[in-house]
């Protein structure tokens, strides 16, 4: 009983096997169709596959075109740099010499084995980089200890190279490898491919599109080794072309110089061309540093530095103009015919407006002072009343009218405005009632006025050459047009500056620096320097006072501004300094030395002109109304 | 006491265990292949260690009766369990699943072990039905039996591995006494989870099935191993290029080569001519098991083996029809081809298992 129980109960099992044995040999057949349909079917399809599977494309990077000054000396150019390598096949090899080459290459302990543990899960067909930007140091120790190393590849190529490293480093910009959103958002062009060495900032980026060449391609079939065994194709690549600039690398290098380690901002321009000179923001960055990969540490470093080394504060900062605004507000006022050469006020060192009290920075007083008195001793009195007269709404037509408050231009990205404050404005922006007393405030420099250095060299040059503001540019206007670049059309008031207008505020400013003016430091001999300092307080004077009771100095902005010669200018700058106290003393310099390389340059071996010391005399009866 | 042991070796099926033992092989000259360019790690030296741990499991378990293995089946139940729960609270996630414990200087994974033990807790599950037919209670035990370890599984998640626990289910509840009508409803039931899980899947786990049906719909993405895989496959041709000579292999191209698409490496390799060679010795491995069942001394034997083998055939269909484009891709292993130390352990007991039901069909 128990026994029959005993196969009886397999026997709905046993009945039911050859279900599974029938599914098996179904499961195998369908496996063996698989096979035999990828295999021998498709084969040639997919040994096609494989072939171009085993097809490498090469980037051969195409060098940059070089940027030049006006001269056609290196701003910036290409160095040849080396890439070390090994394939995938020479690991094991590489591996038990890993102690050699960390010596002869000078890296940290464990920084190769890290290195390579960092690309293994790079595709395979890849070869291993031991070491980028490799110098001849490195070169010559792997080809003295080619016994002892695995085969190591030395693959050249071409690496951004600034000579002057911080010199006009933010004009120039730099170079780093295409960022992922730039490549999505298809700024450099349709063109670009991941691993493209792409211009940011300055120069190198706005015209990328003529200074990046054309990389070649390698194609190569490699073995399952990856070792290349036959090369199928070569395009080689087209150099990217040279671009000159208008810069003037010596008159750059002498205002960097004179700049010493303080934070600011200077700009030269020719105003008759509006050709930039000379373009500087302080603090700077090498822009060698991007070239290369930036280490992580050093990006945070100057992104994060609170002195904003990477702000273009040339043409990217605004700040209060000071006693520069003061050349304007005279411009108004004689252009109003609300002023006259003649027309005097008495300064005792203050006075009441509006019910209120404004300062001279002179406590003891001016005196009676006419225009030509009040720009050389740079009296807030004077001002103060001019403005009083003019009002704020004429005070921001005619700032406005000398291309101040306005983007200048300049074929660089980035720039600001600045402001040029009115009711109006104030009302859109702060939704608030325009006060009185801020119009006195404006009158002298302070209060929301606001404009960047580049604006500021433009109107003074503009003023000088009697009112025509062309737009600053950086890339002479020949290359510019093959560049397909266009830059606004050069700005002309309207109504346009009077001859009067400019040739008294013109001796204003000329007599601030030849004579016993504020800026007697930005003084060239034989060059017909016009300039206006100007200091813009960074806070209130009364705090000022308790922050210096409290031993901590607190300096003001500084500024100087000017051109020259006196008539026909033709180089018109712009200075800003940081906390560099008053601008005679610490701005007006770094304008002599730019217009000092420029006078040297163009003006020395001409005989001195007679008729320039006779207009100079000339000048000085304005002085008698004092 | 070798007169004891004699008998039982020649019983002993030494067929399956030779050609087991040869594919295992293959499998370690095609692991040497496929990591040839890999930096300091040796997985072809790992995998013969494995092997050889395999045999001697293999020993063990066919050393012991199966019928003394089954009055066990509750601890080993409750260990599987526990180590699945362990794996869910203590495994490191790796790329957000985790299903490895690490265990000194090797990962187990528990999973791997529980497929043995399902086959044995639903092979003495339903060896203790002594009618002709399953009744409703029962079926509805061994689901739950079976959806225990299952659903853990998931949660890791792994959705490959929680698969394999259902053919030796399916396979035991209709072979073992399912009404004709309950099959029916069974297949039917079978469609609506499928449809009802596809909308409880992953987004990758979809996507997955989506460059299964489409593979050229993203040669960049999910398609890329199910494209590599066929032109690996494809390229080896009748012939094959030769061990080491796999370019696509070599210049690693193929993902995963040395686990679970280690059947690419063979075919770019080995040809046509390699793969049906070890499609036939696996044919021949699971025929002859089936045969073992056939002939088996009692209703356990019969189960335990035809569980082993639904679990062995399974794994081989959607490993190779994955490889050759019939199956989405999932994370299982090939069967003593895979690299891997889980995996080589629990085929070794799965055939020990086998052997062992064989060995005693003739001894009372």
């Amino acid at each position: 009983m128990q026994l029959r129980d005993f196969y009886k109960d397999k026997e709905t099992v046993q009945a039911r096997i050859p279900i599974l044995q029938v599914s098996v040999i179904l499961g195998f057949l369908l496996l063996l169709g698989g096979l035999w349909k990828v295999q021998i079917l498709r084969h040639s399809h997919y040994a096609a596959l494989a072939q171009q599977n085993q097809i490498r494309s090469i980037r051969w990077v195409a060098p940059r075109g070089k940027i030049l000054d006006r001269y056609g000396r290196p701003l910036a150019n290409n160095r040849r740099s080396y890439t070390l390598s090994v394939t995938r096949k020479d690991l094991p090899e590489l591996e038990s010499s890993l102690d050699l080459l960390t010596q002869g290459l000078q890296f940290e302990p464990d920084f190769l084995r890290t290195q390579i543990e960092k690309q293994r899960r790079r595709p395979r067909f890849l070869p291993l980089v031991l070491k980028e930007d490799a110098g001849i140091d490195d070169i010559s120790f792997i080809e003295a200890h080619r016994q002892e190393l695995p085969a190591i590849q030395v693959v050249p190529h071409p690496i951004r190279n600034y000579p002057e490293t911080e010199v006009a480093a933010h004009l120039l910009g730099y170079v780093t490898e295409i960022s992922e959103f730039q490549l999505e958002s298809g700024i450099f062009g349709d063109i670009a491919k991941p691993g493209d060495i792409v211009g940011q900032k300055g120069v190198e980026r706005v015209y990328d599109h003529i200074l990046r060449g054309v990389d070649g391609e390698k194609t190569v079939r490699v073995d399952s080794r990856g070792r290349e065994i036959e090369t199928i194709e070569m395009v080689p690549p087209q150099a990217g072309n040279n671009l000159r600039l208008t810069i003037d690398i010596d008159i750059q290098r002498a205002a960097e110089k004179a700049f010493g380690d303080k934070a600011g901002a200077a700009v030269a321009v020719d105003p008759r061309t509006g050709e930039v000179l000379c373009l500087l923001s302080r603090p700077a960055f090498d822009p060698n540093s991007f070239a290369t990969r930036i280490s992580r540490q050093k990006w945070d470093q100057l992104l994060l530095d609170p002195r904003k080394p990477m702000q273009n504060r040339a043409i990217q900062s605004r700040f209060p103009p000071g006693s520069v605004f003061k050349i304007f507000l005279a411009v108004a006022g004689l252009q109003e015919g609300i002023l006259t050469p003649t027309h005097t006020e008495y300064c005792t060192g203050g006075t009441r407006i509006y019910g209120r009290r404004f300062a001279c920075w002179k406590k003891g007083g001016h005196g009676r002072v006419n225009l030509h008195r009040a720009i050389v001793s740079s009296c807030n009195v004077f001002f103060y009343r001019l403005g009083r007269k003019l009002g704020i709404e004429k005070i921001a037509v005619h700032a406005k009218a000398m291309g101040l408050g306005y983007k200048t231009g300049i074929d660089l990205l980035g720039e600001n405005p600045g402001i040029i404050p009115s009711p109006e404005w104030k009302r859109r922006i702060y939704n608030a009632n325009w006060y009185p007393g801020e119009t006195i405030s404006v009158a002298i420099g302070q209060g929301a006025v606001s404009l960047t250095p580049i604006q500021l060299a433009r109107a003074l040059g503009g003023l000088g050459l009697g009112g025509v503001y062309n737009v600053p540019h950086v890339v002479p206007a020949a290359e510019r047009h093959r560049a397909g670049k266009q830059l606004p059309a050069a700005f002309k008031p309207d109504p346009p500056l009077e001859p009067r207008t400019v040739r008294l505020v013109s001796q204003g400013l000329w007599g601030v620096v030849n004579q016993y003016g504020t800026g007697r430091r930005a003084a060239v001999q034989g060059f017909d320097v016009c300039g206006k300092t100007g200091t813009a307080q960074v806070i209130g004077r009364e705090s000022r006072e308790r922050l210096k009771s409290d031993g901590e100095p607190f300096q003001d902005n500084a500024w100087f501004v000017g051109f020259a010669p006196r008539d026909l200018p033709e180089i018109a700058a712009a200075v800003f300094v940081e906390e560099g106290g008053s601008g005679g003393a610490s701005a007006a310099p770094v304008l002599q030395a730019m217009f000092q390389v420029y006078f040297d340059k163009h003006k020395k071996k001409q005989p001195q002109d007679g008729r320039r010391s006779e207009q100079i005399t000339f000048s000085l009866p304005s002085e008698r109304a004092n | 006491m070798a007169k004891q042991i004699l008998p039982y070796l020649k019983q002993c099926d030494w067929v399956i265990l030779s050609l087991a033992l040869a594919v295992a092989a293959l499998g370690v000259a095609e692991i040497y292949s496929a990591t040839q360019y890999e930096l300091s790690e040796s997985f072809y030296v790992k995998q013969i260690y494995f092997i050889i741990l395999g045999l001697v499991v293999l020993a063990l378990v066919v050393s012991l009766d199966y019928r003394l293995l089954s009055q066990q089946v509750p601890y080993i139940y409750l260990f599987a369990i526990l180590s699945l729960l362990l794996v869910l609270f203590v495994a490191p996630a790796i790329h957000g699943t985790r299903g490895w414990i690490p265990l000194g200087a090797f990962k187990i994974q528990p999973a791997e072990f529980a497929k043995v033990a399902i086959v044995l807790t639903i092979a003495r599950f339903l060896s203790e039905n002594r009618t002709h037919f399953l009744t409703s209670a029962q079926i509805l035990k061994a689901c739950l039996l079976v959806g225990l370890p299952l659903g853990l599984i998931l949660l890791q998640p792994d959705l490959g591995s929680a698969i394999t626990m259902v053919p030796p289910l399916a396979l035991g509840l209709v072979l073992g006494g399912l009404r004709r009508n309950w099959i029916l409803a069974g297949a039917l039931v079978a469609t609506l989870i499928t449809a009802a899980g596809w909308y409880s899947l992953k987004p990758y786990q979809k996507e997955r099935v989506y460059t299964f049906l489409e593979p050229e719909r993203d040669p960049r993405g999910q398609g890329y191993q199910a494209m590599q895989s066929r032109i690996a496959m494809g390229s080896g041709g009748l012939l094959g290029k030769g061990v080491t000579q796999g370019s696509q292999t070599a210049l690693g191209f193929l993902p995963e080569r040395h686990t679970d698409f280690i059947f690419s490496v063979v075919g770019e390799e080995l040809g046509f001519f390699g793969s049906f060679t070890i499609l036939a010795f696996y044919f021949v491995i699971i025929m002859r098991s089936i045969r073992i069942a056939q002939t088996a001394r009692d209703k356990l034997g019969v189960f335990l083996a035809l569980g082993a083998v639904s679990v062995l055939f399974f794994h081989i269909l959607v490993n190779v029809g994955m490889v050759v484009g019939l199956a989405p891709i999932t994370g299982i292993p090939l069967p003593l081809l895979s690299y891997g130390g889980s995996s080589m352990l629990s085929t070794f007991i799965l055939l020990g298992l086998i052997m062992n039901v064989g060995m005693r069909r003739y001894i009372y």
